[in-house]
C-alpha cells in the first residue's frame, strides 16, 4: 500500500480524473472530498463490504427455500 | 436471444429458464461481489409471488430472490441523490422501480431483506444498479417476519 501524509487542503491525484482532497480534521474524524467522474462508483467502505457479504449470502437462492416462504407468506393472509 | 426474443439460460438451482427479452436486466457495474455479472433475468411465478427471481444469466451458480420493498415496508423511503441513478438514464420518476435482496433460509424467522442496498431500476430501458445507500435507518439484514408480525400472528391463529 501507498503511504502517504497529507495535511488538510492538501489532495491526491489518481490517474488523471479522480482527485482526494483533505478537507478537514476533527479529533478522530477526517472528512475527505472526493471528485471522480460520474462512472466511477464512490462508497464508504464498510457499507460496500456488507452489502458484498450480504449478496454473497442471499446469491445461492434455492427453489425449494423459495417455495416454503412463499407459502409462509400467503398462509399468514398477504 | 433467439427469434422470439427470447433468452434461455440454465440456474444451477431453478433449471432451464426462459425470459422475454423485456425481463432481462442490464447492470452495468454488476453487483457488489459479483461485478463481472452484468445480465440478469427477471422471472415471476405465479404461486410465488410478491418474490421474484433474479437470476445470473452468465453465471448458473448465482440466483437472487427480490421483492418490491414496498410491500413489506410502506414506509420505505430511502435517501438516496442522483448519482445513485447514475447510468440508469431515468427520464421521468414512473420509470424507477425499487427491489430488495432477499436472503433466505430453512428457519423462517432469519429470512430477512436488504433494504441498505436496494436495486433501482429503469423499466424502460432495463437498466438497473444495486444502491449503496448512506441512509442509516436501514440495514442489509430487516426481518421479513418483523415486518409481518402482526399478519403472520393473525394468519396462525386462524390455521391454528
Amino acid at each position: 500500500m501507498l503511504v502517504l501524509t497529507r495535511k488538510a487542503g492538501e489532495s491526491i491525484v489518481i490517474g488523471s480524473k479522480i482527485r482526494i482532497t483533505v478537507l478537514e480534521m476533527q479529533g478522530r474524524q477526517i472528512r475527505l472530498g472526493i471528485d471522480a467522474p460520474s462512472e466511477i462508483p464512490v462508497h464508504r467502505g464498510e457499507v460496500y463490504e456488507r452489502i458484498k457479504e450480504e449478496n454473497e449470502r442471499a446469491a445461492t437462492a434455492g427453489a425449494d427455500e423459495l417455495k416454503a416462504l412463499s407459502q409462509a407468506w400467503n398462509k399468514a393472509g398477504r | 436471444m433467439n427469434e422470439n426474443n427470447e433468452v434461455t439460460f440454465t440456474n444451477a438451482k431453478f433449471g432451464e429458464v426462459t425470459v422475454e427479452g423485456t425481463s432481462v436486466l442490464s447492470f452495468s457495474e454488476g453487483l457488489p461481489g459479483f461485478e463481472c455479472l452484468k445480465t440478469f433475468g427477471i422471472v415471476q411465478v405465479d404461486d410465488e409471488a410478491p418474490f421474484l427471481r433474479l437470476l445470473s444469466v452468465d453465471e448458473q451458480s448465482v440466483g437472487f430472490v427480490v421483492l418490491n420493498p414496498m410491500l413489506i415496508f410502506p414506509d420505505y423511503n430511502p435517501n438516496f441523490g442522483s448519482e445513485d441513478l447514475d447510468g440508469l438514464q431515468i427520464e421521468a420518476t414512473e420509470d424507477l422501480e425499487m427491489y430488495c435482496i432477499v436472503t433466505l433460509s430453512q428457519v423462517p424467522s432469519e429470512v430477512t431483506a436488504n433494504l441498505k442496498g436496494p436495486i433501482a431500476v429503469n423499466t424502460r430501458k432495463m437498466l438497473a444498479r444495486q444502491m449503496i445507500l448512506v441512509d442509516d435507518r436501514y440495514t442489509t439484514k430487516h426481518s421479513l417476519l418483523a415486518a409481518d408480525q402482526a399478519s403472520q400472528a393473525q394468519g396462525q391463529a386462524r390455521s391454528g
